[in-house]
């Protein structure tokens, strides 16, 4: 009988079934394509803004064109990754916050819980997968943001690398807070929970650079709590720093997800956002390991 | 193969809820090979029962083994098969990619989960369905599909709550036959239902959960057989003698006898003893009690079937 080979099965095995399967429900269910048409529009609106400003900057005669192609490409440049951070975290939001909750109401998880897997094998893949799906995608399309703005305008673009390796992390955190939500609380609740702690973290960083700006210490320590609670935005604003020289900038940004030279975040909050990301996946695992199915 | 070792054991096995007490101190033993039949009205707690034996809820108190071993092993759900009462799928699925998820959570031979699916999807009647998409399924269909998914790598036992509920009359006589066939090769089959017919045709064993109690379990053929009535039409009024420890006599109209006897094996014995004494028989009745009554008297005269007009002209006989 089959049950003599279960014990081949480990782990890893299975948290990377669950993974694939999480995977492909993103591309079945047509997540990623309905993403990927928003994307396409998002980045043809986005191409066209850079090109006719390339344009323009070229036409001047005036003799500051290095210059001026290397402030407005900057500028776009932020922008652009304004626009990606928000399509991102609401893909993220909107992917995961009913990986468990909607499977936990309509049943499906009955069939799978009982099969020989663990229940955190379950959070981890469902995790793995959907944040795989989100972290391709997140490459691809900062990736064409950052890849049009120094294509086009020669934005003085710093560590690609790096950058986009920290954008990656914003999506995740929401994923893993979405997860976390969604081993407890309902669909609707975990998105609101979710779409709630983004923008709190938003109007965190932005209390933060206010109070950087006019020296208020409790505002920048509320600043810091909220970036604590919730570092994507945090996330945002250190990719920023990281991308571009403060120095390109036209004005120094200030907005929810302005960037402040003063209040940058340093690579201990990098640190930090990782380990966020591993925590709220942890608690998710505990939350779900007894809850009555 | 049947009425071997024991593949489930619960004690005391209970599951509260908050303050409701779903299932309250459950002692239960199902032998391998048998189809158990678990009955009980609406919200009497079978559910809660199976659900804590797949490992879906914990219990609050008590202890149980399957296969021989405690509950909490995760890795004793690799040998046994279970379709949930609300049975849902991975819609954007289809049936043959279902089954190869769960095939390899089960730990099952890469190069026979297709094979073994396409058995499995066969027997439920699903062969030509197994590449459409499942969220084109009817609610039958879909039932089916559990029933497959259930059975796939021939689990050693199974649990289906309700495996009928959403099927038409053909659909369940389908499954009556796949249930006698996972037995005939040695599976256990652990049936919810409150189905008193069906579990009439085809179990072994049942309990009877009442409130989250065990109110009654045995053999079905015991349970039934115990009290069994014999009907008997005389051409000339008679009364006879019985020994003191056989059969009972219940009434003596005119020309009708009515008899208990402990099982039907002591039928001939009583027409033999009876023409001996003298009596003209003219015709002989049996009157199996029915599961229905048996149930109606147990768990109370509220229970969700409705006697059918056949089973109330027989009457409840003993109530």
């Amino acid at each position: 009988m089959w049950h003599m080979d279960s014990a081949l099965v480990s782990t890893l095995q299975r948290v990377r079934f669950v993974a694939g399967l999480s995977f492909r429900e993103a591309w079945r269910r047509k997540v990623v394509i309905a993403a990927l048409v928003m994307t396409v529009g998002f980045l043809a609106l986005y191409g066209l803004g850079i090109h006719f400003a390339a344009e323009e900057i070229a036409s001047d005669a005036s003799g500051g064109e290095v210059i001026m192609r290397a402030a407005v490409g900057a500028q776009l440049l932020y922008v652009g990754l304004f626009a990606s951070s928000i399509i991102l975290g609401l893909l993220a939001v909107l992917s995961a916050a009913g990986a468990i909750a909607a499977e936990v109401d309509t049943g499906v998880l009955h069939g799978v819980l009982s099969r020989p897997i663990r229940r955190w094998e379950l959070i981890v893949g469902k995790f793995l997968g959907a944040g795989a799906m989100i972290a391709l995608y997140t490459l691809a399309l900062a990736g064409a943001v950052v890849g049009l703005a120094r294509w086009q305008l020669h934005a003085p673009v710093m560590h690609p690398i790096a950058g986009l390796g920290i954008i990656v992390l914003e999506p995740l955190i929401l994923l893993a807070l979405a997860i976390l939500g969604s081993s407890r609380l309902s669909t609707m609740a975990t998105g609101v929970l979710c779409v709630a702690a983004y923008g709190m973290g938003a109007i965190g960083g932005f209390i933060e650079q206010i109070g950087a700006f006019i020296n208020n210490t409790t505002m920048m320590n509320l600043g810091i709590v909220s970036s604590l609670l919730v570092p994507v935005d945090a996330m945002h604003r250190k990719a920023i720093a990281v991308l571009l020289p403060a120095t390109a900038m036209l004005a120094d940004q200030m907005g929810p997800f302005g960037s402040l030279g003063k209040a940058t975040p340093s690579v201990v909050m990098v640190a930090y956002a990782a380990a966020y990301i591993a925590v709220a996946v942890w608690l998710a695992t505990r939350l779900f390991a007894r809850r009555d199915l | 193969m049947s009425g071997g070792s024991l593949v489930l054991r619960a004690e005391g096995l209970t599951k509260r809820f908050g303050r409701k007490v779903a299932n309250d101190r459950i002692d239960l033993e199902v032998g391998q090979g048998r189809i158990f039949g678990f009955l009980g009205k609406n919200g009497a707690g079978k559910s809660t029962f199976v659900k804590m034996m797949v490992g879906l809820t914990e219990p609050t108190a008590g202890r149980a083994e399957l296969l021989g071993r405690p509950l909490d092993d995760f890795r004793t759900r690799g040998r046994i098969g279970f379709l949930p009462e609300n049975f849902r799928y991975q819609e954007w699925l289809s049936p043959l990619e279902l089954l190869a998820f769960h095939g390899r959570l089960k730990g099952m031979p890469a190069a026979d989960i297709h094979a073994a699916s396409e058995r499995v999807l066969a027997d439920v009647g699903l062969a030509a369905e197994s590449r459409n998409k499942i969220r084109s399924f009817s609610k039958g269909m879909q039932q089916r599909l559990g029933l497959a998914c259930a059975m796939l790598g021939e689990p050693e036992l199974l649990f289906l709550d309700e495996p009928t509920s959403a099927l038409d009359p053909i659909g369940r006589h389908d499954v009556r036959e796949l249930l006698v066939r996972e037995r005939a090769r040695g599976a256990t089959v652990f049936l919810n239902s409150h189905l008193l017919s069906e579990i009439e045709l085809v179990c072994d064993e049942v309990a009877f959960l009442d409130s989250g109690r065990i109110v009654e379990a045995g053999l079905l053929s015991q349970l039934l057989g115990g009290r069994c009535e014999v009907d008997v039409e005389l051409a000339a009024p008679f009364i006879p003698t019985l020994p003191e420890d056989g059969p009972r006599l219940l009434s003596a109209e005119a020309r009708r006898l009515l008899v208990e006897v402990t099982g039907e094996s002591e039928i001939p014995a009583l027409v033999g003893l009876l023409v001996e004494q003298g009596a003209r028989i003219v015709a002989v009745g049996r009157r199996q009690r029915s599961l229905e009554s048996l149930f109606l008297e147990t768990v109370g005269d509220t229970a969700h079937e409705q006697p059918t007009p056949a089973e109330e002209s027989r009457g409840v006989a003993h109530g």
